[in-house]
């Protein structure tokens, strides 16, 4: 999924340490007639003992259109208010949803789920599998067009449904008036209501993670008939979004709060909670003032406060940070030297101290790893590959075809020049290599949506520079073959490309019986670390300043924006 | 009177028609797109995001469709006028006479950019508002009375508020009056969602903080501006004939040192009411400043050009009130 921290002007405040300044203001602000004019705006927040739990957001929803949503904070909002097919338990493992089980046919291309029995929307009406078969058309129709289309191209008809009216591979596009065609290609898709429990999905070839896709926002039942009326900005009133997940959302105020009550229907039985409130605060220092104050139960802090959270012994103890499902990597452009050179590539990586990155360089914002699959995903390998060594790197680099750092060419390192930390960063990095290797690297800032554009281009792919992957579902597939293969998201722009890994990914997306697959996934993982595809870094960690009062949570590495978002929203209590 | 007035109101056209031109060429030479992801959205998506924007289109005429159309035998010179002109920029003017500004490519075209400036700019303006009124308020009678008393404590005084409010950035000064509200007077830090409806205290703080540069330079401006109206012959004069003092002051010296003042007026008023991204991120103030800012990361491609557009002509029309402004207080430009 999309991951954005907002660039915001919070992120330049670290430099004020104006102390004369700040003496100045408290004495103006702090006299006690301009005290009390002020005083006159306060104002209670939610006054009442219910149990409603404040959790602090960073940025609203751009849309919060199951069909079209794909950035994280969005996923959050939707993950409240409904439920898809599977879930996430508290392992991080797929498991039963809105369906109880699911099967696939012999040759592991007809995939069917058995809804629970019973299943109704948070108003009490009931929950069919035909309500899926429309969110799975919706999220395949071509004037839909969401960032997350494609994921159901496995869908049979699917892609064709999607490519209606684009011309490409001697197909002649049909005409955008043409609504026989239109209802032909949609009800080609292969989402087929077998009765009103059984959802019967159609793939294209066997796909074993496909239960896993079918967690996935796309698959949330939004209902047709309130889409239809409401029309495209549907999805900004909240008496259209009734939803079957462990919320329901009464209230939407855009960039300020979003508001949610207990589903009293939910198949699970009714949350403890009452209700949910995601207040929306762009600038972490305020949030963390009203964290203080005692108005959020639950903050995202800003890495630039994490030294003064440790220094206060309160808040220290408040503080929880574990790694989340995410990879960070050191990225080459394999395409053009030096970089086409596997020995440079294992000299960058023995040269990367990821332990002082995170500790020192990121304030802890990271943990080291060495695996590009995060610890619990099946895939992930135990692996001493590439470790920061400086006298491997310097060996790695006599190795090289340059023989050493003497007729080493310059190397530019882009970074996202809206992000203030990322400057220092960059000049920690080119400084490392600096001192182990003797080499030169110049540091180029880049805007970010023209950085975003230059990572998915073959033509003007960075030479060096730093990305990552926030994982959609856990499955090595969503780490592996939609990302390394030889034509692939990342590895195409990256110019990665290693046949013996694709006949192992390809192997294993067919492969049903999962002691056969996961090994082969790991093969092929293994293969990608010795290929040295990257400097492998880091995984981000999920950080929250949590109140005593919250309990009842169980966080999976996937809690981006609230610990025990995906595994215990019936269980979260705060006390009042 | 009239007149004036009239025409330098439709001078605003042809300047929003430049500025339109302008925001369309460098929005469309920055690089990367609306639809740029990390993980990239393939090309049927693409291809189908494209057709629904019109981005499909070409930027600023479309001889492609006309040769099509004269292809298939079309004499009608209307019809190939419209092909030829069916691309993204002329579309976009053609619209735009409509007033109707595009849907938010950030929304995925589900809400349209003039929904969302007739949401949020009210509230940016009566923020502004909020903050000229302060800055005003404050700010004239300080350098009134700084000028009157030079070298006094008061004019030291004024001296030393005005140079912090110029001299330091608004988010710091919004930090700080936030945190030490906060703990030592318990006012939250948040506002809920529907203190912004109407003119309510929430706008008390983000106002005056928003007001605190425009205030510092009042300050200055009339200190220095009644300064040298009041070493003028005509005020002494007035004195002479023994005038009294506050009519000296508010009819003889203000009246001349207010000109330099109402030309500031203008375009600052303009620049609050269109809204600060600092302060409206700080008080989470749900205002079009965000929006803005927001719009040009994301390459919302409508939402840019609207907000421009808007923007532009609201400094425009602040500037003809400027000088309808003049025309009242010195009748000699009037006449010019």
């Amino acid at each position: 999924m999309e991951h954005r921290r907002p660039p915001g002007p919070s992120r330049r405040y670290r430099w004020v340490r104006v102390a004369g300044l700040l003496a100045l203001l408290a004495v103006i602000a702090g006299s006690p007639v301009v005290g009390a004019a002020f005083a006159l705006a306060a104002q209670d927040g939610t006054g009442a003992n219910a149990k409603v739990l404040r959790i602090h957001q960073l940025l609203y929803p751009e849309t919060a259109d199951p069909q079209k949503s794909s950035f994280t904070q969005e996923i959050a909002f939707l993950v409240a208010n409904y439920e898809g097919l599977t879930r996430l338990d508290a392992n991080g493992q797929t498991s039963p949803a809105a369906a109880e089980s699911w099967t696939f046919n012999e040759d592991g291309t007809v995939l069917t789920f058995n809804l629970r029995e019973g299943l109704t929307y948070s108003d009490g009406s009931p929950l069919t599998a035909e309500r899926f078969v429309y969110a799975v058309r919706r999220a395949c129709d071509p004037n839909t067009a969401g960032d997350y289309q494609y994921i159901l191209f496995d869908i049979a008809g699917c892609q064709e449904f999607a490519s209606l009216y684009a011309a490409g591979d001697g197909a002649t596009p049909a005409a955008r008036d043409d609504a026989a065609a239109f209802a032909a290609a949609r009800d080609a898709v292969a989402a087929r209501a077998v009765d009103e429990r059984t959802l019967e999905l159609t793939l294209n070839q066997p796909a074993p993670y496909f239960p896993s896709v079918a967690g996935l926002w796309v698959f949330f039942p939004a209902q047709q008939e309130l889409i239809e009326a409401a029309g495209d900005d549907w999805w900004t009133d909240p008496a259209n979004q009734i939803g079957n997940g462990p919320f329901q959302v009464s209230r939407m105020e855009q960039d300020q709060l979003i508001a949610f009550d207990a589903n009293e229907n939910y198949w699970g039985g009714r949350p403890v909670l009452d209700g949910i409130e995601l207040v929306y605060v762009p600038d972490a220092a305020v949030a963390l003032e009203a964290y203080n104050a005692g108005d959020l139960d639950i903050v995202q802090p800003d890495p630039a406060q994490y030294p003064a959270i440790r220094a206060d012994p309160a808040l220290a103890e408040q503080f929880l940070s574990f790694a989340g499902t995410n990879t960070a990597l050191l990225s080459f452009n394999m395409q053009q030297p030096p970089f086409d050179d596997q020995k440079v590539r294992e000299a960058f990586a023995y040269a990367f101290d990821r332990e002082t990155w995170c500790a020192e360089v990121n304030n802890g914002d990271c943990v080291p790893t060495l695996s590009w699959i995060p610890e619990g995903v099946p895939g992930f390998v135990e692996t001493d590959a590439f470790g920061f060594d400086p006298e491997a790197a310097k060996a790695a680099l006599a190795e090289s075809s340059y023989g050493g750092p003497d007729g080493f060419p310059a190397v530019e390192y882009h970074y996202i020049a809206d992000i203030p930390e990322e400057r220092p960063r960059g000049e920690w990095i080119a400084g490392q290599y600096r001192d182990i290797l003797g080499i030169e690297i110049a540091l180029v800032p880049v805007e970010q949506t023209a950085w975003v554009r230059s990572i998915n281009d073959p033509e003007n792919y960075p030479p060096l520079t730093v990305i990552g992957w926030f994982q959609d579902y856990p499955d090595p597939q969503n780490w592996l073959s939609i990302l390394w293969a030889c034509e692939s998201f990342f590895a195409t722009p990256a110019g990665y490309c290693n046949t013996a890994f694709d006949d192992l990914v390809q192997q294993a997306d067919q492969e049903l019986d999962p002691a056969t697959r996961f090994p082969l996934y790991e093969e092929a993982h293994r293969l990608l670390l010795a290929d040295a595809f990257a400097v492998v870094l880091s995984n981000q960690a999920n950080v929250f300043l949590v109140k005593p009062e919250v309990t009842g949570y169980t966080t999976t590495p996937s809690d981006g924006e609230w610990p025990g978002q995906w595994a215990s929203p019936l269980t979260l209590d705060v006390e009042r | 009177m009239l007149r004036f007035v009239l025409r330098r109101v439709l001078w605003v056209v042809p300047v929003v028609l430049v500025v339109a031109a302008i925001t369309f060429a460098l929005m469309h030479r920055a690089p990367g797109g609306p639809w740029d992801r990390v993980k990239p959205i393939p090309a049927a998506t693409r291809a189908n995001l494209d057709a629904k924007f019109g981005l499909d289109k070409p930027i600023w005429i479309n001889p492609g469709a006309l040769r099509a159309e004269r292809d298939r035998g079309t004499v009608n010179p209307f019809v190939l006028g419209r092909a030829f002109a069916d691309s993204q920029f002329l579309n976009y003017l053609g619209n735009l006479v409509l007033f109707d500004f595009g849907p938010s490519y950030q929304s995925r075209g589900t809400t349209t950019v003039q929904e969302i400036i007739g949401a949020k700019f009210p509230v940016s303006a009566k923020l502004g508002m909020v903050g000229l009124v302060f800055a005003v308020v404050v700010g004239i009678p300080l350098g009134v009375l700084a000028a009157l008393r030079q070298r006094s404590w008061v004019d030291h005084l004024t001296l030393a508020v005005s140079t912090v409010g110029v001299a330091v950035p608004s988010f710091v000064i919004a930090i700080m009056l936030l945190i030490v509200l906060s703990r030592r007077f318990g006012v939250s830090p948040l506002r809920r969602p529907e203190e912004w409806d109407g003119l309510g205290r929430a706008y008390l703080l983000p106002g005056i903080v928003l007001g605190l540069g425009v205030l510092a330079v009042l300050v200055r401006l009339t200190r220095s501006s009644l300064l040298e109206v009041k070493r003028q012959d005509h005020v002494r004069t007035a004195r002479a004939k023994g005038l009294a003092e506050g009519m000296v002051v508010r009819r003889h010296m203000l009246r001349n040192g207010l000109i330099p003042i109402v030309t500031v007026l203008g375009p600052a008023g303009a620049e609050l009411i269109t809204g600060s991204i600092i302060v409206e991120t700080i008080f989470n103030v749900p205002g079009l400043g965000r929006e803005f800012v927001d719009a040009i990361a994301a390459r919302d491609y409508s939402m840019i050009m609207g907000t421009t557009l808007f923007y532009a002509a609201l400094i425009a029309l602040a500037n003809v009130a400027v000088d309808v402004a003049y025309g009242y207080l010195d009748p000699r430009i009037r006449r010019a």
